[in-house]
């Protein structure tokens, strides 16, 4: 099976997954939502580490739109997952190790082994969060607003992520 | 070429990452009900708070444009002031009615170019000249007071006598008294003035106000100069010597008024005539 339509079928099943199952999940105790359930931003952490920047960028916005259009907000996602794909080179080079990636290095459980993968995709996630609720609220006003909202919603999004990405890995 | 397809590789991201940032913002405050509100919210403030600053700068800019526009205004209505009391001095049973023909005194708006205060003869220059309508021995005032008279003309400046001088002379008169006299400057003081000629009669006190007489074809009458702040009688002498200051603060004056006298040429000839006689 060639890269492409490897990595084609993956982008596949998370963004539907994300958005014709944890979509309809609602976990939130009544009245509030402050829990959004997130896991489509794995598809830009586990692509290879030689994928250019500028195609990470681009998948992360057209990801980020099509979930956008299953989720009536246009551009927010988007703009969301297009900051995390762009901020992915940085965390990368932050958490390289002294012996550097190989050309065949890909940021999965497997290449990075469970405890820094873990670290590695808690990182963007977190930041991806914060990005799309500030975006989502617009407004700094509501600073303590997002930060609870991103809060929540990690905690429990960085345990589905880590679940679907040992599905995927094998 | 080459080097622009490595910095696109290098930095392409970067670019892309920006552009996608522009069309999601787009899309966001587009589309998107609560977004737009705020965003809408703040471009006006935003907005509003520029052309403030806009209107603050432009205000500013205009205010030599309002400050002339100003002037005019008050010489305007100063012109209505002084023919309305030189009507009701020269005909105390008519009405006055506002006809262009009463009008004897039209007032021409100026501003002082440059002028000393400390010398013994002092002069200062005014930036309007023969094309504004000045011309020679013209009674320059302003609201408070007289500055002096205007003694050569070109066509844009005039050069004038400041009252401030010692060999200006000028016909003043007490007020509600009528007793005529002859205002000038002795003293080393800007503020003050003497004034002779005043029979010992006259019963002058401290307090009252000097102001023009109008036996001339320079000012007209009842212009404020100054209020009696000393009187003597000189001695074996049948006058007062009266000591006045100033309503107007001569240092710091910017602007005032010409004032164009409608029949001075008949006026001026028919005194040369009774003069040469």
């Amino acid at each position: 099976m060639s890269e492409v339509a490897k990595y084609g079928i993956r982008f596949l099943i998370i963004f539907l997954f994300q958005v014709l199952i944890l979509k309809r999940v609602d976990i939130n105790p009544e009245g509030s939502s402050y829990i959004h359930l997130m896991v489509y931003p794995l598809f830009i952490f586990i692509l290879p580490i030689r994928t250019p920047k500028s195609l990470v960028v681009a998948l992360g916005f057209i990801l980020g739109l099509l979930v956008d259009m299953f989720y009536d907000s246009p551009g927010v996602h988007a703009s969301a997952l297009c900051f995390t794909a762009f901020i992915r080179s940085f965390v990368l080079r932050i958490l390289e190790s002294a012996d550097g990636y190989t050309t065949s290095t890909v940021p999965s459980m497997k290449d990075f082994g469970i405890s820094e993968f873990v670290i590695y995709s808690a990182i963007l996630l977190g930041l991806h969060l914060l990005f799309y609720f500030s975006m989502e609220a617009f407004s700094f006003v509501y600073i303590g607003e997002i930060i609870l909202r991103t809060i929540a919603s990690f905690i429990v999004s960085i345990v589905l992520l880590i679940l679907i990405q040992m599905i995927i890995n094998r | 070429m080459r080097n622009l397809f490595l910095l696109f590789t290098r930095f392409g991201h970067i670019l892309l990452f920006l552009i996608f940032q522009i069309i999601s913002v787009f899309l966001i405050v587009t589309y998107n009900k609560s977004q737009k509100d705020i965003w809408l919210n703040s471009v006006n403030v935003f907005s509003g708070n520029i052309n403030e600053k806009l209107q603050g700068f432009s205000n500013y800019t205009h205010l030599k444009e309002i400050n002339d526009s100003l002037m005019h205004e008050n010489a305007k209505l100063q012109e209505k002031i002084i023919n309305y009391k030189n009507f009701q001095k020269e005909n105390l049973y008519n009405t006055f009615n506002g006809d262009s023909s009463l009008l004897q005194y039209k007032l021409i708006p100026v501003s002082l170019c440059s002028k000393t205060t400390h010398l013994r003869n002092n002069y200062f220059s005014i930036c309007q000249g023969k094309k504004a309508g000045l011309r020679k021995r013209m009674g320059i005032i302003t609201d408070k007071g007289i500055l002096g008279i205007t003694t050569k003309c070109t066509d844009k400046f005039c050069k004038s006598i400041f009252i401030i001088n010692s060999q200006s002379r000028i016909n003043a008169q007490i007020k509600t008294k009528e007793y005529e006299g002859i205002v000038q400057w002795e003293s080393s003081d800007q503020r003050e003035l003497n004034m002779y000629s005043i029979p010992k009669f006259a019963n002058v006190e401290e307090g009252d106000t000097v102001e023009t007489s109008g036996h001339s074809t320079v000012f007209p009458p009842g212009i404020p100069i100054g209020v009696v702040t000393k009187v003597d009688i000189l001695e074996g002498q049948n006058e007062y010597k009266i000591e006045l200051k100033m309503f107007e603060d001569l240092s710091t004056v910017r602007n005032g008024f010409a004032i164009d006298y409608n029949y001075w040429q008949e006026k001026d000839s028919l005194i040369q005539e009774v003069v040469d006689e």
